[in-house]
Formats: structure tokens, C-alpha cells, sequence
């Protein structure tokens, strides 16, 4: 499974913990949206990804 | 046994054919059209939304967006709601949040849905995928 991690902020220690747990069993994309403003890619790996969770 | 009879047992299985195929389609098919559900509970990521929009529009996809909490104020900003005007998005907002944070319903443009959690909940059932703001 892939999972998209859309970080909105900067990325508390509990969400890094979180993303480590899930690349155990799956392919982890983490997209940092409060640097990264190009939109076409996000949507890409929104596209792309199974799974979305925003931070 | 008459035609009709063997279209009355026919149908049912016709129409589970149809939603199999349907599921089998979703789940192989990335690439096939996206419904992305926008869950906007505040008013600070306008831009992200706009943009995020525009992109997912772009790569022929549909948004549906509901609005809650400080997001409702979103529902009354001129280029938030210029979205609405695109083929493939939808709108709505809890208008218990509205009243409560002193948004005139006569503001709120008569095409975007003034409903309720419900209207969140049918997104959250309709999108393939949902993003928080």
C-alpha cells in the first residue's frame, strides 16, 4: 500500500513516529506542504498514492 | 416462463455484475476519474485549497469540498467560491457553523448546500480520498 503524508506544518515527533510505524508494511510519500507549493505534483501523488493523511 | 419473468430474475444479477465491475474498475484503476473530498475546518489554508483544486481539476478529476467551523468563512471568499463555477466541483457547508460564527445565509451563494454533518458524512462516503485543512 502507499500512503501520502501531507504536512501542513512542520512535523510534530508523534507524526514522524507515525510515519515510521506505517513504512514498516508500506510505502510511505510524505509531501511538506508548508514548503512545497507546487500543487500538479500534489495532486499527482494524491493520484497516485492509496491512501491520504493530512497533518 | 414469459420474457418478463426472466428479466425480473435476470435484473438482480445483472445488477451486482455491474457494481462488481464497478468496485473491480475503482480499486485497479488510479488513473481512472478521482472524487477528492476537501474537509475545510479553518480558514488558513485558502491558497492550498485553490491551488490544490485547480491541479486536481486539471488532471480531470472532480472535488467535493464541505466547509465547517472557521472554514465556513471560506464559503463566503470571492475566489474560493469562483471554484464552484468549474465543471467537477461541489460544495457545501454545515450551516449550524455558519450561524454560529455570524455568517449571513443571504452571503452564502444559493448553489452551495447549506446542510448539515450529513453533507460531510455523504463526501466522506462519495470521495475516493479526503484531505483536512
Amino acid at each position: 500500500m502507499k500512503i501520502l503524508y501531507i504536512l501542513k506544518a512542520e512535523p510534530e515527533d508523534i507524526v514522524n513516529r507515525l510515519i515510521a510505524e506505517h513504512k514498516k508494511d508500506s510505502e510511505v510519500l510524505v509531501f511538506e506542504l508548508y514548503k512545497d507549493k507546487d500543487y500538479d505534483l500534489m495532486a499527482k501523488m494524491i493520484e497516485d498514492c492509496d491512501r491520504v493523511i493530512a497533518w | 416462463m414469459s420474457g418478463y419473468g426472466l428479466w425480473e430474475r435476470a435484473a438482480p444479477l445483472l445488477l451486482q455484475l455491474l457494481c462488481v465491475t464497478k468496485i473491480l474498475i475503482k480499486n485497479t484503476d488510479k488513473h481512472a476519474i478521482m472524487k477528492l473530498g476537501i474537509l475545510v475546518t479553518t480558514d488558513k489554508y485558502r491558497d492550498d485549497i485553490i491551488g490544490l483544486t485547480e491541479a486536481v481539476l486539471k488532471r480531470g478529476h472532480a472535488v467535493i469540498i464541505f466547509f465547517m467551523d472557521e472554514g465556513c468563512r471560506l464559503a463566503i471568499d470571492k475566489d474560493i467560491v469562483a471554484l464552484k463555477d468549474r465543471t467537477g466541483v461541489s460544495m457545501s457547508l454545515c450551516d449550524l457553523n455558519r450561524g454560529k460564527i455570524g455568517i449571513a445565509k443571504q452571503d452564502i451563494r444559493e448553489d452551495i448546500i447549506c446542510g448539515s454533518q450529513y453533507d460531510n458524512a455523504l463526501m466522506n462516503r462519495e470521495a475516493d480520498k479526503v484531505i483536512v485543512f
